[in-house]
């Protein structure tokens, strides 16, 4: 059946920009030099970069998982163990032109350290997160600004109470862009007992608090001729007090640096690249008091050094004129290091060789992306089987006005 | 199979959108559409569409197979459903089979509250076998629709026995459109002599009005239901609905279909005076397109979210003391689907990704019907 009216659609259906969605990203292994609908979300300026598209994320409704669109760089604990940060979520949203200005609104899109870490420590996640974007030009200057939101407190038993706010800016020259993500607050309160999946250690109690502290994303990238140089920095953080096992008190903070180059070939419905960047990456608990086992618990949990040197090469191309496949692989080379817990030694980064594939179905303005069951994207491992039960995943349609 | 496909791609022509519940379902519902399933609040409709008859498909819903289980007020489908409609002169009638309407969602909900199952021999009988006729015309400029809805049966058993009936009228006129439905009878009962249980309805109503201006549509509705359940002359659930709905959708044309987005306040009361009376409002925020991805192929999806405003508050009967206020819970909702044509005929179906995010052979449709445009 599928395979019929995908036969059928090759002779039908007509070319149309593969902008499309996480599955993408994903596929491609979230390449800084890959523009997409999602890249809204670091440099709400990009909007430029694309058509007007209204986006769909198919998944579960969830409150505690991010997206596979995560990057994987964005490191916010090494102790995960058992614990699946990752899930195809329901989300989506649209960007409009009006005029030279564009406007965008987005639903279910939630930030990728603050799912994890409240999910590590068992508070509850954001639930239902709106985002309003807006962007304009000046010359050569375009200029984007975005707004995230979320509130809920479901006052019964056992749930909590958060809140979670934040702003993007961004901007894009001829062969620049420059982006500043901040966050304006995130709370949550009390225990969930349907979210404390936590493999670290029972935070949340019904009188447990998470506050974030200063959060903040900063990134750029420029063009030389095909060579895309970037960087970013990011940290974070927050404060838990628990009244677990006595009244304890942490402080997480954790930074990354990270900058790369990539170099790119395109022509004619191609686009291979290849490239490595150079990530530092320190997770820090504070200020922890309380008593023992827990607080080693908690230190060693939210404690880690790492370096990186990850190597990706990527390629997307139309496969026919109603299909394009992409595929992509991961894999740190030569130098890495990591000092899991507190007290250990630094040893070199764990075989992580990574292959993602992804194909997206373009039919008339309409793509239907996703992921390849059989190549590994965040949170799955891949299975090299394509059959009927392992062909595609975290589907996504996106229409292209 | 794959030939015929095959071939349906290449020849078949382009036909109406007009569809079945999943297509509305995977618009999640958004009130500026018409569709063969509007005919249900709005006849009026009717006089929008040509002749079709339509076919949804899934396992029959009958008094005695459901068992919906007490935590849920809603059964689960799909549930095998068909009618059609034809023309004559300038009018349109259409007949309908197996469509279950307020009656049998307010027994439900009795059921609900009082902590039974129904589909079996210990609660009310749902709707069964149910029909629906509808008559439509125009006089000068206004459209207007008439519907029946009908379901009465005896088991003769300790199931019991079962009557619902209903009308509805509506109008479009211009950029206005206006319905009401109204309850006539709604009585269920089960069990015997002295175990009889009896359900009966209350005096329901759904007033709907709606005025397109340009891009947008503005909607609002009134709503009121609700029964009692008496056993041996105990009240074991006295129910009383109401629900008020405002909002605003604006559509924009794309090729070959229609892109929307809109929101709505919704304050709703679902009181049984024998249990708890819960309140909530809500403010949710819907999106959706539907267009053309081939000429035998329409796609088309949604998202919805409660954004900004929403609280529900649950008060148990006195003594007990009335529960907090509470945001709702995280509820941002994909649904996506297809419409495939084959000539007159257009199989549409939900894509069971909108809830997975995988297709492959055990996960690709659902909800699936058959429409035939004559």
């Amino acid at each position: 059946m599928l395979k019929s009216l995908i036969t059928a659609s090759a002779v039908l259906v007509m070319a149309a920009p593969v902008y499309a969605s996480k599955a993408r990203m994903a596929s491609l292994q979230n390449a800084a030099s890959v523009t997409d609908t999602y890249s809204i979300f670091d440099n709400p300026a990009k909007s430029y970069l694309m058509g007007d598209f209204a986006t769909l994320e198919m998944g579960a409704t969830t409150t505690s998982k991010t997206g596979v669109n995560t990057p994987e760089n964005v490191i916010t604990n090494g102790n995960v163990a058992g614990i699946t940060l990752y899930s195809p979520d329901a989300e989506g949203g649209f960007v409009k032109s009006y005029g030279d200005s564009k406007i965008g609104f987005y639903m279910g899109k939630r930030s990728a350290f603050t799912a994890r870490m409240r999910d590590l420590a068992g508070f509850a996640g954001q639930e239902n997160p709106i985002e309003v974007m807006y962007a304009f030009q000046a010359a050569d200057l375009k200029m984007g600004a975005s707004l995230n939101y979320s509130k809920s407190e479901p006052k019964a038993a056992n749930r909590q109470k958060q809140d979670a706010m934040g702003l993007r800016f961004g901007a894009i020259g001829t062969n620049w862009d420059a982006s500043f993500v901040m966050g304006l607050g995130s709370n949550a309160t009390g225990k969930d007992g349907s979210t404390v999946t936590t493999g670290v250690n029972t935070l949340a109690d019904k009188d447990a608090t998470y506050k974030g502290t200063t959060g903040f994303k900063l990134a750029g990238g420029y063009w030389f001729d095909k060579l895309y140089v970037f960087a970013n920095y990011y940290q974070d953080g927050a404060k838990l007090e628990s009244t677990v096992n006595g009244n304890m008190k942490v402080e997480i903070a954790q930074s990354q640096y990270e900058v790369g180059v990539l170099d790119t070939m395109k022509a004619d419905g191609m686009n291979f690249f290849y490239g490595v960047s150079y990530i530092g990456f320190t997770s820090k608990a504070k200020d922890v008091a309380g008593p023992a086992p827990a607080v080693p618990v908690i230190e060693n949990a939210f404690t880690q050094e790492q370096t990186q040197l990850p190597f990706i090469m990527g390629v997307e191309a139309d496969a026919t004129s109603w299909m394009t496949l992409r595929a992509s692989v991961k894999q740190n080379v030569i130098l890495g290091s990591t000092k899991p817990n507190t007290g250990d030694s630094t040893t070199n980064i764990d075989n992580n060789t990574t292959v993602a594939l992804g194909a997206g179905m373009k039919f008339n303005k309409f793509t239907l992306d996703s992921t390849l069951a059989a190549g590994s994207v965040p949170g799955t491992a891949g299975s090299g089987a394509i059959d009927a039960n392992n062909l595609m995943a975290n589907a996504s349609l996106t229409y292209m006005f | 199979m794959k030939k015929l496909l095959v071939l349906a791609a290449v020849t078949l022509a382009s036909t109406s959108a007009f569809a079945t519940k999943a297509r509305l379902s995977s618009l999640s519902g958004s009130r500026q559409l018409t569709d063969v399933q509007t005919i249900f609040v709005n006849p009026a409709d009717l006089n929008l569409m040509g002749t079709w008859a339509t076919f949804e498909t899934g396992a029959t819903n009958n008094a005695t197979g459901g068992n919906t289980p007490a935590t849920t007020s809603e059964k689960a489908g799909p549930f095998a459903e068909a009618g059609f409609a034809r023309t004559m002169g300038d009018a349109r009638w259409g007949f309908y089979v197996g469509h279950t309407g307020v009656a049998t969602a307010t027994r439900l909900q009795a059921a609900k509250s009082a902590g039974v199952n129904i589909g079996n021999t210990t609660s009310f009988p749902i709707e069964a076998n149910p029909l629906n006729l509808f008559y439509a015309s125009k006089t000068g400029d206004i459209s207007w629709g008439l519907g029946l809805n009908y379901s009465n049966n005896d088991y003769k058993t300790a199931t019991g026995k079962q009557s619902a009936m209903g009308l509805t009228g509506g109008m479009r006129m211009g950029a206005v459109d206006a319905s009401l439905g109204l309850g006539l009878t709604d009585t269920a009962q089960f069990g015997t002599n002295a175990g009889e249980t009896k359900w009966t309805g209350k005096s329901s109503a759904d007033l709907r009005g709606g005025y397109a201006m340009d891009a947008w549509y503005f909607f609002g509705q009134y709503a009121m239901g609700g029964g009692k359940a008496e056993n041996g002359g105990n009240t074991q659930a006295d129910i009383e609905n109401s629900n008020i709905n405002v909002g605003f959708v604006n559509s924009t044309k794309v090729d070959g279909g229609e892109f929307f987005w809109g929101a709505s306040y919704a304050m709703e009361t679902k009181n049984d005076k024998k249990a708890d009376k819960v309140e909530t409002t809500n403010l949710p925020f819907v999106m959706g397109i539907e267009a053309d991805a081939a000429s035998w192929l329409v796609l088309r999806g949604s998202i919805t979210q409660t954004v900004l405003l929403s609280s529900t508050k649950t008060t148990p009967q006195p003594p007990a003391t009335a529960g907090d206020t509470a945001t709702w819970d995280n509820n941002t909702k994909v649904a996506a689907g297809a419409g495939i044509k084959f000539n007159k005929f257009t199989l549409d179906a939900s894509l069971a990704a909108q809830t997975s995010g995988n297709i492959n052979g055990t996960d690709l449709l659902t909800n699936a019907g058959l429409t035939y445009n004559f």
